[in-house]
């Protein structure tokens, strides 16, 4: 309890209320034609509260027809149950978050609120004085609702009666006049503008296989069921004359999150080591280690190729054993954690300290940027040896692991891992009967048991299934993020 | 009931239904952060951004420069008289002048509505003694067409050489500001002279 309300310290941080009011008109049809032809329309108008009243109105639909093969054309065998045909196309309009049209001051902004375009160094009063300042991002008065199309077609196939199951659906989604903050060079007076502009293409396979490989009468059941997703984000465009748009600002030297036209979203812009025009990285023949590039390149696209996951539930009479092993193909990570662990020669990796090592690449000009040419016109090879134990630390630069470029603590994440295993038990029903008890359930489970990502130092024993921002807009960057974790767990369940 | 009647009776609700939503709709004011503020408020502000932005502290430029100088001594690259467009005072030092800046012109626009002279002076001569710092460290930087509420989102970047003249009348401007009577005058809320602004005026000029 608070005895003493003047020893609390009051909350001055982000503290405020918003208010937003969507009104919609929405109508929905479904026609059917002898059980195999089904067709969904519908429409819908919203009216806005967070757009400016020139563009609050706005309307959306979408269809979708679905088919019965085999109820169409008398298909039904064993061996085919059920075929379906699935096609759709919807479009989608979103409305902004509130008070994104008007620009506003901020009260008192100082050093201790740690927000972008606060005072620095001082907090206010200063002096007895208050402070009012622009905010650091400035709004579109004339900001529009954004949209999302989708192309969706899809099948559902069954055979022998539910034995096996296969799910496919492509989709192809474009979002248009996205609402979001877009960088500004700070001389225009604001670091940032909230504003429709560019647009992203998602496009995407999604799977799933259910087989039942075994069903006894004796109550004994072996499922499994495989799930496959595949996703590609491409930015189209951004807004004209905008090359790039800064996800987040990454402190000085280490990647920054990009949005660029043509590339994945959400790709890391970082230092790159300096290359010839057939790839090979140029080494500084006064040192054997390689010359850093002057202009920063794309190094890392943190976003999986596909991701599969494949489930196996046993079950009989009231046990289940089940379990999920997944693998993520690709996604790359930015990993301060392995780049230490290697700068610093903690782990097996770098233990041959006084072993001499030669960098791949060809001998090049530090400030030309250029490779050298030998007597016979061709680049030399570089044949200059660096003891192991220099190659991972250099104060100036140019080792392979810390004060290297950016690109060389980028790990492919690919990892394949045993997520779960399950073990649960119901009492049968006829032990109940004479107690207050309905059901009672015991289920032991692990989880996160076994991973491998190949592609990191063999002996970091690293889970690439960290991120040190969350799950926003910024992927694939490890600041010495905390390890995953080993789960174990008891449940009890009891119903009454 | 007659089923035109019927009609007409729901479409009647469905009207104004719609009209009330128009009304209801314009609620999209921020209540948390204001859209106008006091001349005094954004003074203060706007003249502390440009202070620590040329003194000495981690966000100022007199940071690096007094380690060229041999003022201080840093384990930092300025000790070996090196500094990159990535340092931390220099990047700090300009966003927050360009955002004193935006402040300073904002105040002039509304100091002038209003017909507060002193304010438009004293910002006016604010301005110009930030940007004769920017010019010194700088050299070219955005002049004509900065920090005027991202009306211009890419200001193009005037040479220091025409930026100087144009520092010494917006000088003038504001001295003759400043002499003009003015409902309301910066009192404690000026952090650097209080009343007397004139001297001001006449320091930085040659």
């Amino acid at each position: 309890m608070i005895t003493n309300v003047s020893t609390v310290t009051p909350n001055t941080g982000n503290t405020g209320m918003s208010k937003r009011r969507l009104y919609a008109a929405f109508t929905d049809m479904t026609l059917g034609y002898k059980d195999f032809l089904f067709l969904n329309l519908t429409g819908r108008n919203d009216w806005s509260s967070t757009l400016p009243a020139s563009n609050r109105s706005y309307f959306y639909y979408s269809g979708s027809a679905s088919f019965v093969l085999t109820d169409a054309f008398n298909l039904k065998s064993k061996a085919l149950s059920n075929a379906k045909l699935r096609i759709g196309y919807a479009k989608v309009g979103r409305d902004a978050d509130p008070y994104q049209t008007l620009n506003t001051f901020r009260i008192n902004l100082g050093e201790s609120s740690g927000q972008t375009g606060s005072t620095r160094y001082n907090d206010y009063p200063f002096n007895g004085q208050p402070g009012a300042s622009v905010a650091s991002s400035a709004f579109d008065p004339n900001l529009k609702p954004e949209f999302t199309k989708e192309v969706e077609i899809g099948t559902n196939l069954e055979f022998f009666g539910g034995r096996a199951v296969l799910d496919l659906t492509y989709y192809n989604r474009l979002s248009t006049d996205i609402i979001a903050r877009r960088s500004l060079p700070q001389s225009s007076g604001f670091s940032s503008f909230v504003t429709n502009f560019g647009s992203i293409r998602n496009s995407g396979v999604e799977a799933g296989l259910t087989l039942v490989p075994i069903q006894l009468s004796n109550g004994f059941k072996w499922d499994i069921f495989t799930a496959y997703t595949q996703n590609r984000n491409i930015v189209e465009s951004l807004a004209d004359g905008v090359e790039e748009v800064t996800l987040r600002n990454i402190f000085t030297n280490q990647p920054t999150p990009v949005v660029r036209p043509g590339e994945w979203f959400g790709v890391l812009r970082g230092t790159a080591v300096a290359r010839d025009a057939n790839g090979n990285a140029l080494i500084n023949p006064n040192t054997g280690l390689t010359i850093p590039d002057t202009k920063q390149k794309i190094i890392a696209n943190p976003n999986p190729k596909f991701i599969l996951a494949v489930t196996n539930t046993l079950k009989y009479k009231g046990f289940t054993l089940s379990g999920v092993v997944d693998y993520r193909h690709g996604g790359d990570l930015y990993s301060w954690t392995n780049q230490f662990l290697l700068g610093r020669g903690v782990t097996q990796d770098t233990e041959d300290r006084e072993m001499p090592k030669v960098v791949a690449g060809v001998l090049g000009d530090a400030n030309t940027l250029q490779p050298l040419l030998g007597g016979d016109g061709q680049p030399i090879p570089n044949t200059i040896q660096v003891l192991e134990n220099n190659l991972w630390f250099q104060a100036a630069g140019g080792s392979l692991a810390i004060n290297a470029p950016n690109e060389f603590s980028v790990w492919d994440a690919s990892v394949v891992r045993l997520r779960e295993i399950t073990l649960g038990y119901a009492l049968p029903k006829s032990l109940l009967t004479k107690t207050p008890f309905g059901a009672i359930n015991l289920t032991l489970s692990g989880r996160n048991l076994w991973f491998l990502a190949p592609n990191f130092p063999k002996h970091a024993n690293f889970d690439p299934e960290v991120n040190t921002f969350g799950n926003g807009n910024t992927q694939g960057i490890d600041f010495f993020a905390a390890p995953s974790v080993r789960r174990f767990g008891v449940n009890l369940s009891v119903t009454f | 009931m007659n089923p035109t009647i019927k009609i007409i009776k729901y479409t009647g609700l469905l009207t104004m239904l719609l009209v009330l939503n128009a009304c209801n709709l314009d609620i999209n004011t921020d209540p948390n952060n204001p859209s106008a503020v006091n001349s005094a408020q954004l003074l203060t502000n706007a003249q502390l951004d440009i202070v620590n932005s040329l003194g000495a502290g981690p966000p100022g430029l007199a940071n690096p420069a007094g380690v060229f100088a041999h003022q201080v001594t840093q384990r930092s690259n300025n000790d070996q008289y090196a500094i990159t467009g990535q340092d931390f005072s220099g990047t700090q030092a300009w966003a927050n002048l360009y955002r004193a800046i935006q402040n300073l012109n904002g105040l002039i626009e509304q100091a002038n509505t209003n017909q507060n002279f002193a304010y438009t002076g004293v910002a006016q001569i604010m301005k110009a003694v930030a940007f004769s710092y920017m010019v010194d460290v700088w050299g070219d930087v955005p002049f004509t067409e900065a920090s005027t509420a991202a009306k211009v989102q890419f200001p193009k970047f005037d040479k220091g050489q025409d930026i100087y003249p144009q520092l010494f009348t917006l000088i003038d401007e504001g001295i003759a500001n400043i002499a003009k009577t003015s409902p309301l005058s910066p009192r404690t809320d000026d952090l650097i002279y209080g009343e007397t602004w004139c001297v001001g005026g006449n320091s930085p000029k040659p």
